[in-house]
C-alpha cells in the first residue's frame, strides 16, 4: 500500500517535470498551415528588414529573410501551395524554418526559391491570439535565359 | 738599438698571445658555447655560420616587405559565383592558391605592370552588388594603412594609387562588368569612405575559371549572407524606427550552425619552456638590450625569473608568459632607428614592431612566427606616436586568443606598445597549437549576438558592431581550445567573445 502511494508520488512527479520541459520550450505550437486569407491579429510583432519590398525579381535562387521583432516572438516563415491553396512551413534539413528571438531582437534565414512565382508568409507570433503576418512575393527568373543577353551582348562588345 | 728592438718584438708578441687569450677565454668560458661543444654542428652553425649569413641576407626593406607580408595575410578570402558562395581560412589549399593568383595581379598593379585602364569611385551600394557578383574578396579584418598594404604587398610603400587610398581593410577583384572582358579591382579607402574602381588590362578568363573550378569540385551549398543582404547594416528599420543594432555592411552571417576542426594546445612547448629560457636567455635578453650578467635580477614568489634594467623589467614565467614592463617615466627601450624615430607614424612603429617580433621569435626553438598575424589596427590614431599593436596566433586559419590568467578576460598573443620610437610594453604568451580531427559545433551568428546582448546587459539603445568572426581560446586550464566568436563593438576596448 505504502509502495503504491510513493509510486503514484514518484510518477506525478515526473509528469510535472516533463510538462514543466516541454512548456518552457515552447509555449504554444505554431500551425502547420495557414489560409491564404489570413491576417494579422497584431500589427506590430514583426518587421520584415529584408527582403524590402513586397514584390521582388532576381536571378538568385537563394532568398535570404530577416526580420526584426520582441525578444520571446516565435518567427515562421511559410511558402504558398498553389495546388491546396495553403502556405506551408518552409523546411530545411527536415526542420521547419521557425526560430525564437532573442536578445538581438533579430531573426535570419535564407530559403531556395523555384522558378516562377515565390509567395512567402512570416509570422510572428507571442502566442495563439497575437500574430502579425508580412507578406512578399519573389519572381524568380531563369538564369539560362539571362546568360545568353549577356552572350550576345559580350560578343558585340568584345 | 738592436736590444731594443727585440725588446719590442717581444713586447708585440706578448699582447698577440694575450690577446688570443682573452678571446680564447670570451668565446669558450662563457655562455656562448663551451669547449665541450665547439664540435658541435648546431652551435658551428648558430655562432659562425648564421651570423655571416645575416651579413649577405637580403636588405633590411626587402626583408621587412617579406616579413610584413607573412604577418599581414587574409583573415578569409570570401568566393561568390552566381548562387554559390564560400568563405576560405589560410591553411586552406584552395586559398592560397587564390591568394597567390590575386597577390599576383594586385602587385602588377601597384607597380605599374598592369596599365590601369579606367578609374572610378562608386557607391556602397554598387559596391554590395559587386560582392554577389562572380568575385574574389580579400577580407583583412582589421584596417590597414595604405603604405603598409603596398608594402606588404609589392615592397614599396608608395605606388600609383597612393593617391586615391589611405585606410583600407579589403581588396575585390571581379570580372569589370558582363560585357568587358577585363578584371576589376576594388578598394574602400576608409578614411574618405570612396569605393576605387580600377578597371585593368588583364583577362577575366583566369578568375573565372578559378571560381568555377572551385565549386565544380566543393558543394555548392551556401547559408553565407553578407549583413547588406539582410539589411542588418541600416540605422533605420522598416517603419522608419531607429534600430539597436547596426552591423558592418561587410559582416558574414552564417545562418546555421556550423563545424570547425578542433585545435588544442601543444604541451611539449610548455613543458620545455623552462630548459628554452635557459638555453636561449641569451637571445631573449638580448633582444630586451638586457645584460645576461646584470646583477639585478632574481626569482620571485611564483619562479619567474625577473630581470631589472634601463628602468624596466622583463618576466620570464614558468608558464610561458614573456612581459616586459617600463617603469612609470622610464623611457623603455629604444627599437626604431634614428630615421624612424624623427617621424614616428604607423608605417615606422610597424616597421620597428616587425623587426622586433622577429628578433624575439626567430631564435625560439619553435617556428612560431608563421603562424602569427596581426590582429589589431594599423593605422595613424588620435595619438600620433603612440600606437599599440597586437599579434595572435592562427591554426585552421582561426586566432587563438589567451586567457591572462591575472585578470581572467581574454587577450591577444603579443601585445606591445611603442612610443616615439621606445618599446613601452611587450607581452607574448610563448604557444604553440596543433590541429585534432575533431569538429567542433560553432553557433549561427545571430546566437552569438544574442549571447554577447547578454553578456553586456547593456541598455544602450544603440550598439555598432564592427566586426564578428571566428576564433578559439585558450583558456589555459585545458588542453583543448574552444571556439567562439569574437565581436567588436565600436567604443567597447575590451575583446568580446561568445560560444
Amino acid at each position: 500500500m505504502k509502495n503504491k502511494i510513493l509510486r503514484k508520488v514518484i510518477c506525478s512527479f515526473a509528469l510535472a517535470l516533463i510538462l514543466a520541459a516541454v512548456f518552457s520550450v515552447s509555449a504554444f505550437a505554431t500551425p502547420d498551415t495557414l489560409p491564404a486569407d489570413i491576417a494579422s491579429t497584431n500589427e506590430s510583432l514583426i518587421t520584415v528588414r529584408a527582403p524590402e519590398t513586397t514584390t521582388i525579381s532576381t536571378t538568385n535562387s537563394k532568398l535570404a529573410i530577416s526580420a526584426v521583432a520582441a525578444p520571446g516572438t516565435v518567427v515562421t516563415v511559410y511558402r504558398y501551395d498553389v495546388a491546396t491553396n495553403l502556405f506551408y512551413k518552409v523546411m530545411l534539413e527536415d526542420e521547419p524554418l521557425e526560430s525564437v528571438v532573442g536578445s538581438s531582437w533579430l531573426f535570419a534565414s535564407q530559403v531556395d526559391l523555384q522558378t516562377g512565382l515565390n509567395q512567402f508568409i512570416v509570422r510572428g507570433a507571442i502566442d495563439d491570439e497575437n500574430f502579425t503576418i508580412s507578406r512578399f512575393d519573389v519572381n524568380l527568373l531563369n538564369e539560362g535565359f539571362m546568360d545568353r543577353i549577356k552572350g550576345v551582348i559580350s560578343v558585340i562588345f568584345n | 738599438m738592436k736590444r731594443k728592438l727585440i725588446l719590442k718584438d717581444a713586447f708585440l708578441a706578448f699582447l698577440i698571445c694575450l690577446n688570443l687569450f682573452l678571446v680564447f677565454q670570451i668565446w669558450f668560458n662563457t655562455n656562448m658555447f663551451s669547449i665541450d661543444s665547439i664540435s658541435e654542428p648546431s652551435k658551428i652553425e648558430e655562432f659562425l655560420i648564421k651570423p655571416v649569413k645575416k651579413l649577405f641576407s637580403k636588405s633590411n626593406n626587402g626583408a621587412f616587405s617579406e616579413n610584413l607580408r607573412n604577418l599581414m595575410r587574409p583573415q578569409r578570402i570570401i568566393i561568390n559565383k552566381s548562387n554559390s558562395r564560400a568563405v576560405l581560412y589560410d591553411e586552406n589549399e584552395s586559398y592560397q592558391e587564390l591568394l597567390g593568383y590575386t597577390y599576383e595581379i594586385i602587385r602588377r598593379m601597384f607597380n605599374g605592370n598592369i596599365k590601369i585602364n579606367k578609374t572610378e569611385t562608386i557607391s556602397l551600394d554598387d559596391y554590395c552588388a559587386v560582392l554577389k557578383r562572380n568575385s574574389v574578396y580579400l577580407d583583412y579584418d582589421n584596417f590597414c594603412d595604405f603604405r603598409l598594404f603596398s608594402a606588404a604587398i609589392c615592397g614599396e610603400a608608395k605606388n600609383q594609387l597612393s593617391n586615391d587610398l589611405s585606410v583600407v581593410r579589403e581588396c575585390l577583384l571581379s570580372p569589370a562588368d558582363n560585357t568587358l572582358n577585363n578584371i576589376a579591382v576594388y578598394i574602400k579607402d576608409y578614411k574618405t569612405g570612396n569605393v576605387m574602381k580600377y578597371v585593368i588590362d588583364e583577362k577575366k578568363d583566369v578568375l573565372e575559371q578559378m571560381l568555377t573550378s572551385y565549386f565544380q569540385t566543393h558543394s555548392k551549398e551556401s547559408t553565407l549572407n553578407y549583413s547588406f543582404e539582410l539589411n542588418f547594416h541600416k540605422q533605420e528599420s522598416g517603419d522608419g524606427s531607429l534600430v539597436r543594432l547596426v552591423f558592418d555592411p561587410l559582416i558574414i552571417f552564417n545562418l546555421v550552425s556550423s563545424d570547425i576542426q578542433g585545435a588544442e594546445t601543444n604541451s611539449e612547448l610548455l613543458y620545455r619552456w623552462p630548459q628554452i629560457q635557459d638555453e636561449k636567455s641569451n637571445e631573449i635578453l638580448g633582444a630586451f638590450k638586457i645584460n645576461p650578467m646584470t646583477m639585478r635580477k632574481y626569482t620571485n614568489l611564483t619562479n619567474a625569473r625577473v630581470f631589472v634594467e634601463n628602468e624596466a623589467t622583463l618576466t620570464l614565467s614558468t608558464n610561458g608568459i614573456l612581459e616586459y614592463k617600463t617603469i612609470e617615466g622610464g623611457q623603455g627601450l629604444l627599437i626604431a632607428n634614428d630615421e624612424q624615430k624623427n617621424n614616428f607614424d604607423i608605417y615606422n612603429a610597424v616597421s620597428a614592431a616587425v623587426n622586433f617580433i622577429y628578433q624575439v621569435n626567430e631564435e625560439l626553438p619553435y617556428d612560431l612566427i608563421s603562424s602569427l598575424r596581426f590582429n589589431s589596427d594599423i593605422v595613424n590614431g588620435t595619438n600620433q606616436g603612440s600606437y599599440t599593436i597586437s599579434f595572435d596566433l592562427y591554426t585552421n586559419g582561426y586566432p587563438i586568443l589567451q586567457t591572462d590568467p591575472a585578470t581572467g578576460e581574454n587577450t591577444h598573443c603579443i601585445t606591445m606598445r611603442i612610443e616615439n620610437g621606445y618599446l613601452k610594453y611587450y607581452r607574448q604568451f610563448i604557444r604553440k597549437y596543433n590541429s585534432v580531427d575533431e569538429n567542433l559545433s560553432v553557433s549561427p551568428v545571430i546566437n552569438a549576438v544574442d549571447g554577447l546582448i547578454d553578456d553586456l546587459n547593456s541598455q544602450d539603445e544603440h550598439l555598432n558592431v564592427l566586426n564578428v568572426g571566428r576564433c578559439y581560446v585558450d583558456s589555459g586550464v585545458d588542453k583543448a581550445l574552444i571556439p567562439q566568436w569574437n565581436i567588436r563593438v565600436e567604443g567597447i576596448e575590451k575583446i568580446l567573445t561568445v560560444k
